[in-house]
């Protein structure tokens, strides 16, 4: 009896503590940062001192900062065009941290709750990678924050008792929190709808005030509701299967043919193979678990759930344009590793498994299931992939490159030694990713200064960039800029603009001095037995008179030195470049805008001349979903086109908040970042490998014609051409591959069977 | 203890959505100024309407001194007078010459009027300081595009000077798909230099991407369309497939009285256009149906609409047919599975108008190379696309020929030979 009375007092004490703090019923908001900072409303400030709710374990070595809140625009001097501050808010522009633990108590009342971190937007070093990880007695969160902006959320939940609610903060190299909410677990849906969603709206999107002025756009393509059968329904969910290559958008209602549709494959032996379905949900589930064991052919042969890659695609609020504002609307886009996670009546979870086939994998039927739990329903989905007795080849002679921005600079500048390692991952992981998608070229630049009468570049940084690409494979001509820009600076004083808007012809110094540069590059590059670079002085110069006459001249000045090639981002076919042509030697444009046949003509009167192209269509940079036409573009419509390179814009392109693709001047695209460093794809990524891998079942069967010409086997070999004409002649050519006039998806794999069928039956006569 | 230092930036920010947009007043014409380009009445000798332009994309401060417009409207048209200065007259971009070029790549001044506040459609009409125009209308800037057949009415004038040219342009509001004549307007004036040190400049001081940027058009304040009477909303000319088509004109009338409009449709250039006369009740806004047929021999020529009102061209339309799909949709797929098991299902669009191909015959054939057929089967079209299920109990791999033929009352609507390459499947 005592004892409960004294549990009473002590109970009624602290809720009489409880009521003169900030408290939404019985929820408690911190906003955490130095005590004069901006504090969200409804919040209550936390500080480095603590307050009569929270205190700081003694000795805590807590550091704090605030940034101001902007909303006014400034203006970009070199493309003239307007650019948005970082959208801070009261509640995210200020923070502590610290690069130790710290531990955390909180006189609530004793019982269960959950706890909602936000942190983010540090500012600072760019290099610098943020760790928090928040426990407590009944679980734990943890995210990553890379560089100085990005925000995230942590939930985990936490147990109170007589002496409060603990919490311990730990970090592998610092750690910040913007914002803390407790929240009794009865209170947490109203809490999270009413305060926490907003709030984390506001910081990882626009602040609402902003994004009211923005207008969400429905660009889901309508299928009408399918008539869900008797056992749907009692499941509360339907599973599907689409062609990987033909988006599943959010809400969209499955087609009744998908429901039947098995998900299975056919790959050969040295192949990656996306198998995928879909489940589109009737009602409100808050737990779904997907597992996947081994596959098995009939022999028992498997292949092991380690070479089956689970994932799942996340839908992103995108821009139509990268550089765009005012608009957006919500698209399939990245495929983030598995977790377990709910799913709300009337959305789809699109899962997506990667399954690699090795070489020396036997060949067969490989059989198995991936098991879906929804609220402890199981659900078996069963899966099926082909293995071929075929080793595919590449053209070798063809370039897939990626604009790039090596991390490898960022390892030795990082600022603390898990930054360092980070970067080491980050570097090490997207190379092997961009290898085993069958990349073998990237861009870089040299940058540097003129010192005792020569130019001094950055070649020891690019040295280490060369070596690392050489060892995954990146064996073809480097694409490299050059510090043209602050020669021109030099001379001119000021700079020369975004597509050389601002240019004025600087005096013939200037292009003497270009020539004793790019010699003096050169030599230093033979010296070091570096692949052939390819001199890029200038990105997208317009068609503006000023801007050709002054690249004429460049590109004169680089040819002036024997044996050099230049590259320009630039259309051959229009009129307004043709003062360039004797002088560019590889021409890079966004469309194949010029025939095969011309491109055949031009090639054979002038060895050296290439014809690139860097499909920015196709990259994200202006719409997530044209998967189909990715495919089309890095296979059938790249044999097709006589072109002999792809290389877009760019591998991973990030401003501000790379979870936020409308903040920023411009919006993010492509491969992603997990919290440790490895990359993350997106659906158009993995259109690149599959249309790289149908170019290498046209190339596999291309190189056995010929070997069978060789053998006199003429028949056989004008058997498998015909093939190549049937579908050389069912593309509808076309400058840029997006989403008209396209093939099926399905087609494209009865394309492939059908190559890979005539390579099996071609293989048999060398007994291969 | 709440902390004093309470920030109300959310509050603060709400209350500067709240404050008011950009506004433009309009001066009233007591008499429609003669557009010659001069800009000599009366009218533009008081102060400009719209003195400020801002670099596109940038915001700002307004540059200095480089356009300034009047806004004029009497009951019957709006009225734009344009003073610009140029400091390089010489070097100007103008390159198009005639109407409906796409001129906004000149020097020029684009107007955009948005006659109801919709934010989502907007007509556009450019004028190059040439004089040539450019109309289009655009019915949903979210999911459509301009429709450049449309034609405004608009008429303009331009005089150059050694430093700068000036404008008058008229726009008549009878040819403008006003949907609420009580509405304020949206109005976005802009200006394109396209010569040496190419700008753009936008009168719109929030902050915009493009020029269709309609949530921050300004409002246009002073309009009297007191004596509009009927307005056109919309002209459709359906499905401009080969057959009986389909053209739907939407008019509303805006006055008391029943009014009389007579829509002719022909092909251009024809003496004899259809014609009907419809009456709409006061108040009342209609759809009216004009059938069209649309055939082979009809590539290249351009479908017009035209609609009358009082002897008064209201508003005219035309279609180009620049292109006529072949009748039966060709995906390209010329190799396909075949099983014993299931049968292969092609769904074929038919690419005719709906009227024509509703209840047609489909016939088709599988031969093989040397011209004997393997199966066939017959269909009617209910809908767009027909679907052919082809049950292969005999199929080898190979090479046939699949026959199309579409009939319908004795007659044939279309035929077509595709090669097909049969495989087994992968899962055989």
């Amino acid at each position: 009896m005592f004892q409960v009375l004294k549990s009473a007092c002590a109970a009624i004490l602290a809720l009489a503590t409880i009521g003169a703090a900030v408290a939404q019923g019985a929820s408690y908001f911190f906003d955490l940062g130095p005590a004069d900072s901006p504090l969200a409303e409804a919040f209550s400030a936390l500080d480095t001192k603590g307050n009569s709710i929270a205190q700081w374990q003694a000795g805590s070595s807590l550091s704090e900062k605030s940034y101001p809140l902007e909303r006014d625009w400034s203006t970009n001097a070199s493309s003239g065009k307007g650019t948005p501050p970082v959208y801070r808010t009261a509640l995210n522009c200020d923070f502590l941290s610290s690069a130790a633990s710290a531990q955390l108590t909180l006189a609530v009342p004793a019982g269960k709750y959950r706890v909602w971190a936000l942190l983010g937007h540090p500012g600072g070093d760019a290099k610098q990678i943020w760790t928090t990880e928040i426990s407590s007695s009944s679980g734990s969160d943890s995210a990553a924050v890379i560089g100085n902006l990005g925000m995230r959320q942590l939930l985990l939940p936490a147990t109170a008792d007589a002496k409060g609610l603990h919490l311990s903060i730990s970090t592998k190299s610092k750690w910040l929190l913007n914002a803390l909410a407790v929240v009794p677990e009865a209170e947490w849906a109203q809490v999270l709808e009413q305060t926490i969603t907003p709030h984390w709206q506001d910081a990882s999107m626009l602040p609402r005030e902003v994004l009211k002025k923005w207008t969400l756009l429905d660009k889901t393509p309508k299928f009408p509701e399918p008539a869900w059968s008797e056992q749907q329904r009692q499941n509360g969910f339907a599973v599907y299967h689409r062609n990987w290559a033909e988006p599943v958008w959010p809400t969209q209602f499955p087609r009744p043919q998908e429901f039947t549709a098995p998900v299975r494959a056919f790959a050969a032996q040295n192949e990656y193979e996306p198998l995928t379905f879909s489940i589109y949900a009737l009602k409100d589930f808050a737990q779904v678990d997907l597992s996947v064991a081994p596959l098995r052919n009939e022999q028992g042969n498997t292949l092991p759930a380690s070479d089956i890659d689970l994932r799942y695609v996340r839908y992103m609020f995108v821009r139509p344009n990268y550089s765009l504002f005012n608009t957006y609307y919500e698209a399939p886009d990245v495929l983030m590793p598995w977790r377990s996670q709910s799913l709300s009546k009337g959305r789809n979870l699109r899962v997506w498994l990667t399954v690699k086939a090795a070489v020396g994998t036997p060949e067969g039927f490989y059989r198995g299931e991936a098991v879906l739990t929804l609220d402890q329903q199981e659900y078996k989905v069963p899966l099926c992939l082909r293995v071929l007795p075929i080793v595919l080849q590449k053209d070798q002679e063809l370039v897939f490159g990626q604009y790039y921005r090596h991390p490898v600079s960022s390892v030795l500048t990082a600022p603390d030694d898990y930054s360092r390692q980070w970067w080491r991952r980050k570097t090490y992981a997207e190379l092997e990713h961009l290898r085993a998608s069958g990349m073998n070229a990237l861009t870089a630049g040299l940058w540097g200064n003129k010192k005792d009468g020569r130019w001094r570049e950055n070649f020891d940084s690019l040295q280490v960039i060369i070596d690392l690409q050489r060892e995954y494979g990146f064996n073809k001509p480097q694409i490299c800029s050059f510090n043209v820009s602050g020669l021109y600076h030099k001379y001119m004083k000021g700079g020369m603009g975004s597509h050389l808007r601002l240019v004025k012809m600087p005096p013939p110094e200037f292009f003497t001095e270009l020539t004793e540069m790019v010699r003096d590059i050169e030599t230093e590059a033979r010296n070091r037995q570096w692949p052939e670079l390819l001199y890029y002085p200038v990105d997208e110069p317009s068609t503006a008179k000023d801007s050709v006459e002054f690249m004429t001249a460049v590109m004169k000045a680089i040819k002036a030195v024997p044996g050099v090639r230049t590259y320009i981002t630039a259309d051959p076919a229009h009129e307004g470049f043709a003062p360039l042509k004797p002088y560019v030697d590889v021409w890079c444009c966004q469309p194949f805008s010029i025939s095969r046949e011309q491109i055949q003509q031009e090639m054979a009167a002038r060895p050296g001349l290439e014809f690139w192209c860097y499909p920015n269509h196709n990259s994200g940079e202006n719409d997530h979903t044209p998967v189909n036409g990715t495919r089309m573009t890095y296979g059938f419509g790249l044999w097709r086109s006589g072109f002999r390179c792809l290389v877009p814009w760019i591998y991973q392109s990030t401003a501000g908040d790379p979870w936020n693709y409308l903040d920023s001047s411009s919006s993010d695209f492509d491969v992603r970042t997990d919290d440790d460093g490895t990359p993350i794809p997106v659906t158009i990524w993995e259109a690149y490998r599959e249309g790289i891998d149908d170019g290498r079942y046209l190339n596999t069967l291309e190189k056995l014609i010929r070997r069978c010409q060789a053998n006199g086997l003429h028949t056989e070999a004008a058997a498998a051409q015909a093939d190549l004409d049937l579908i050389e002649n069912s593309i509808y050519v076309q400058p840029k591959y997006k989403f008209d006039d396209l093939w099926h998806p399905e087609t494209f794999d009865v394309y492939r069977w059908m190559l890979a069928s005539r390579i099996m039956q071609l293989q048999k006569l060398f007994q291969l | 203890m709440i902390n004093p230092h309470r920030c109300l930036v959310l509050l603060a920010c709400l209350a500067a959505v709240a404050a008011s947009a950009q506004t433009f007043q309009l001066i009233k014409a007591d008499r429609a100024p003669k557009i010659d380009g001069k800009l000599s009445e009366e009218i533009w000798q008081q102060p400009p309407v719209i003195r400020k332009f801002f670099t596109l994309g940038v915001g700002g401060l307004p540059v200095p001194e480089k356009c300034v417009v009047w806004l004029a409207a009497d009951s019957d048209a709006l009225y734009v007078a344009v003073n610009c200065k140029e400091e390089s007259m010489s070097e100007r971009i103008l390159k198009y010459r005639k109407k409906d070029e796409p001129v906004w790549q000149d020097d020029g001044i684009e107007i955009f009027l948005d006659p109801a506040r919709s934010k989502d459609s907007y007509a556009q009409i450019i004028v190059s300081s040439a004089g040539v125009i450019m109309d289009g209308y655009c019915q949903s800037k979210a999911y459509g595009s301009l429709d450049v057949s449309w034609d405004s009415g608009a008429v303009a004038a331009v005089q150059t000077g050694p430093e700068g040219w000036t404008m008058e342009v008229r726009i008549p509001f009878a040819q403008l798909p006003v949907s609420d004549p009580q509405a304020d307007w949206g109005i976005h004036i802009a200006r394109n230099q396209r010569g040496r040190n190419s700008e753009h400049l936008t009168c719109l001081e929030e902050r915009i991407q493009g020029f269709n940027d309609l949530d921050r058009f300004a409002i246009l304040k002073g309009l009297d369309l007191s004596k509009l009477t009927v307005s056109l909303l919309n002209i459709d000319f359906g499905e401009c497939l080969l057959g009986q088509n389909n053209a739907t004109v939407v008019l509303k009338n805006w006055s008391k009285q029943t009014a009389k409009v007579r829509i002719q449709s022909s092909w251009q250039g024809k003496l004899f256009p259809s014609r009907q006369t419809v009456q709409i009740p006061a108040g009342e806004q209609v759809s009216v149906n004009c059938p069209w047929l649309l055939q082979a021999q009809d590539l290249g020529r351009s479908r017009e609409i035209a609609i009358y009102h009082q002897g008064e061209l209201l508003q005219k339309a035309s279609r180009k047919i620049t292109a006529i799909p072949e009748v039966f949709f060709d995906s390209r797929q010329r190799a396909f599975y075949h099983s014993p098991d299931q049968p292969l299902v092609l769904e074929i669009p038919i690419q005719l108008a709906e009227a024509s191909r509703t209840d047609a015959t489909l016939n088709w054939s599988v031969s093989n190379l040397q011209g004997q057929i393997q199966t066939q089967g017959q269909c009617v079209l209910k809908q767009s696309t027909a679907i052919i299920r082809i049950y292969w109990s005999f199929a080898q791999d190979g090479d046939y020929l699949l026959q199309l033929q579409l009939h319908k009352d004795g007659k044939t609507l279309g035929q077509a030979s595709r090669p097909m390459r049969l495989l087994s499947a992968p899962w055989q």
